[in-house]
């Protein structure tokens, strides 16, 4: 209790430089919490954005489908993985889907396009599917009056070929058994912009899909939800136990160019933010230095009437840890706002950087605790830390020379 | 002079304070020049990636062939505009190109992709199509030649000598045409985007193919001088936007890239403002250490009729020598590990943004620029941030301070 008193009185002691220092500590925390709470939140948003546009935080294929998709690397058995998902409390939406690529035509033109055979009322349980319907209306299994089944086509197919909503659509491609299938289809909506990455498809509706393609029921892929998006590796190898002869794979795997780029992103940063707490650090290790110079002859007295050597360290390493937790706490109180607007509104930026297959185009922050305490802990340590070469000059004073001095 | 000889003397009463403050000095400045020199090496790699390795540095297409690659928007003349580069002494080669949205299918699958017909020796003037063939051989002009991306191949199942057709729909008659080709070599760009849906095959079987003998989609140019390419005023490319001809430099080209070259100056600088305010802070600490220790001093120069005139320039004297020795060891610490790494790189990770490519080191550029403009500004920085300071030291009141020092 005294070591704090005094330590506390002895940060007051030369308020000016208490003041600065503790302002580089306090702009050298808030910068460190600002940049990650940008990053982690920009990032988590970019992650948001594709999870839920098409990826899930899970897929579940057969054999190597993600990497090598074939027609015919299908799922046979569905309805037993979807009671299996049904089950699960930490899946909260999950779609069955089949792909293909075909050849699409629009009255005299032609257009390579890809077919994404999708579930009309399973879908919109894992993606914005619903909010990307630019034009015309959402899509259901049933044919049209004259018995062509509804299809939702992308922006830029829409472009090359010409259509519109009502018009009809010829596809080609081959069968899973190897037959040629063509067959027209009536475009109820357009989906999305010329930028999605479906601006080439064709969204089917899955029972259509599997007829066209030839597949009977099977499906090539169930994209999840999980409850909580962070654990989502886990859930991940959770149903790999329960699905064991198909693959499950996180989005960490199926986007991995992606995630790899992220990783190296957020390495930078931290790189970066190291180099200027070294920089803040070397500040307050010099002024703490300075203020146990100053004190020679104090100290000197203090040990002559019997104070141990631990007790100064203690006393130094006190001061210290104390006004970063000034610096950190008037820091936080500042910061907090920007970090909580970032969180809520956020920048969009007039350029958009393609980053490993993804659009960034929006800054925003994350409000959590690792953005949070994370840095304080980070700057803290180092604090502890940067006390002790100061503390143990202090702790080797020498009564008779400190009193000799001055 | 006396006053240089002076501040000279007082920054080494303290030597362990003068060498720390001049250690954050020194190390905000290597931290600039280093900064610097990753941003500029990652642009040119950025850049680099963009205009060598397929895109070339600058374009000629047809008014919005560059969308959705309709194969109906032609160049109708390209004789006149190969002629006009073929002749100027500014491009270094260009390459006329044919780019055909198909589907393309090997005995045991199929996917959708982009097919180039190229010129196999204008190519080597252009884009690095031949370094980046790593297994069989470049095209050579035969008929039947084809080379497919790495992953393409995988997914594909296809290896050297392996049949591959490839169907696409022909201009203006829009009649489905197929051809058969054979696997002589595949290549790896890099960015999975493009070693997934790029082929090449040569022009004069492409042409055919499509039904446009003698036109082409695209003509990429490589200049002489890389500037040239950013130059909006440039003869060159001026000359040839003719109707709905466009020919366009690559920052025009690829918005994204000049975009992502924005943001990361944005980006340092903003790392160089926090660093300048941190830095400052421990300056001013530092030189408010210094005066605290001498107020007596002061108190007695200004006692014997110092002006405060005369005491500022001591004080800023002190900060511009310490600037100058920081600076110098910056300078001598900056140039050495910018130059370490101008030639090891700095492990980075791999991360794929705008379609380019950066794997493993970043090599940083060392500019001459780097060693006198930052300096100065450092110099300029410290000498500023010892103004306070000095102002204070200069109304020090000689006898308060007299008293106090008593």
């Amino acid at each position: 209790m005294l070591t704090l008193k005094l330590a506390y009185r002895n940060i007051l002691r030369q308020r000016r430089r208490s003041l600065l220092t503790a302002f580089s500590m306090a702009g050298g925390y808030m910068l460190f919490v600002f940049s990650m709470s940008l990053l982690e939140g920009s990032w988590s948003n970019v992650v948001d954005i594709f999870t839920l546009d098409h990826t899930g935080h899970i897929q579940i294929h057969k054999d190597d489908y993600a990497k090598r998709a074939k027609i015919h690397k299908t799922i046979e058995d569905p309805k037993a993985i979807e009671s299996t998902l049904k089950n699960q409390a930490a899946v909260t939406g999950w779609a069955p889907r089949v792909y293909s690529a075909a050849l699409a035509y629009g009255g005299s033109k032609t257009a390579p396009a890809k077919i994404f055979g999708i579930d009309p009322t399973l879908e919109p349980t894992v993606t914005r599917i619903l909010k990307k319907v630019s034009e015309g209306e959402y899509f259901s299994s049933q044919p049209n009056p004259d018995g062509y089944f509804p299809a939702m086509i992308g922006r830029g197919l829409a472009n090359t070929l010409k259509l519109g909503v009502g018009d009809e659509i010829v596809l080609i491609s081959s069968g899973a058994d190897g037959s040629i299938a063509n067959d027209i289809f009536s475009i109820t909506a357009i989906i999305g912009n010329t930028t999605s990455f479906d601006r080439l498809g064709v969204f089917l509706p899955i029972s259509a899909a599997q007829e066209f393609l030839a597949m009977g029921g099977d499906v090539h892929e169930y994209a999840l939800l999980a409850r909580n998006k962070h654990d989502n590796e886990q859930l991940a190898a959770d149903l790999q136990k329960l699905l064991p002869g198909l693959t499950v794979s996180p989005w960490q795997q199926i986007e991995a160019t992606f995630y790899r780029t992220m990783q190296s992103d957020k390495q930078g940063n931290y790189f970066t933010m190291a180099l200027i707490v070294f920089i803040v650090f070397i500040g307050v290790l010099n002024t703490v230095l300075m203020s146990v110079l100053e004190r020679t002859r104090e100290f000197g007295v203090l040990k002559s009437i019997g104070c141990r050597p631990s007790e100064l360290i203690k006393l130094i390493f006190i001061e210290t840890v104390m006004l970063a937790s000034i610096s950190i706490t008037a820091g936080l109180a500042l910061i907090l706002p920007v970090i909580i607007w970032f969180t809520e509104v956020g920048i969009k930026l007039d350029i958009s950087v393609d980053m490993g297959g993804v659009v960034f185009d929006t800054m925003k922050g994350e409000f959590s605790a690792y953005v949070i305490f994370m840095p304080m802990g980070f700057m803290l340590l180092t604090a502890a830390l940067i006390s002790l070469p100061p503390g143990l000059r202090a702790a080797r004073i020498l009564p008779r020379v400190a009193l000799g001095s001055h | 002079m006396l006053s240089l000889k002076l501040a000279w003397r007082n920054l080494f009463r303290n030597t362990r304070r003068t060498l720390l403050t001049c250690m954050l000095v020194t190390s905000s400045l290597v931290v600039i020049i280093l900064v610097d020199g990753i941003m500029l090496g990652m642009i040119d790699v950025m850049v680099g990636g963009i205009t060598k390795t397929l895109e070339g540095e600058a374009q000629v297409n047809r008014k919005g062939f560059r969308e959705n690659f309709e194969p109906e928007l032609f160049l109708s003349d390209p004789d006149t505009i190969s002629l006009a580069l073929a002749t100027d002494a500014r491009v270094a080669g260009h390459a006329p190109r044919v780019i055909i949205g198909s589907m393309i299918a090997s005995p045991y699958n199929t996917t959708g992709g982009l097919v180039y017909g190229v010129d196999a020796n204008s190519e080597l003037g252009v884009s690095r199509l031949k370094e980046a063939t790593y297994e069989g051989s470049y095209l050579s002009g035969v008929k039947r030649e084809i080379l497919l991306g790495k992953l393409m191949a995988e997914l594909l199942e296809v290896s050297l000598g392996d049949r591959i057709i490839i169907t696409a729909a022909q201009v203006d008659t829009s009649e489905i045409t197929q051809a058969l080709f054979r696997v002589t070599g595949l290549f790896e760009f890099g960015p999975e985007e493009m070693d997934q849906s790029l082929a090449f095959i040569n022009l004069s079987a492409a042409q055919p193919l499509m039904g446009m003998d003698g036109h082409v989609h695209q003509i990429a140019i490589r200049f002489v001088d890389p500037e040239d390419a950013k130059n909006k005023s440039l003869p060159t490319l001026i000359n040839l936007n003719k109707g709905d001809v466009e020919a366009l430099g690559w920052l025009d080209l690829q918005p994204s890239i000049g975009g992502m070259i924005e943001m990361s100056s944005y980006a340092s600088a903003i790392v160089g403002a926090v660093l300048f305010v941190l830095t400052s802070l421990g300056v001013i600490n530092s030189m408010f250490m210094s005066i605290y220790e001498r107020i007596y001093e002061f108190g007695v120069a200004k006692a014997i009729g110092t002006t405060p005139r005369q005491i500022i320039t001591l004080v800023l004297l002190e900060a511009f020598l310490l600037a100058l020795m920081a600076c110098a060891f910056g300078i001598l610490i900056g140039y050495l590990a910018s130059s370490y790494f101008e030639s090891n790189g700095i492990p980075m990770g791999r991360m794929e943004m705008s379609g380019v490519l950066l794997d493993g080191n970043m090599y940083t550029q060392v500019r001459p620029y780097q060693f006198v403009t930052f300096p100065i500004y450092v110099t300029l920085l410290t000498v500023a941030a010892a103004i306070y300071p000095a102002i204070f030291a200069s109304r020090i009141v000689p006898s308060r301070a007299l008293q106090r020092a008593l």
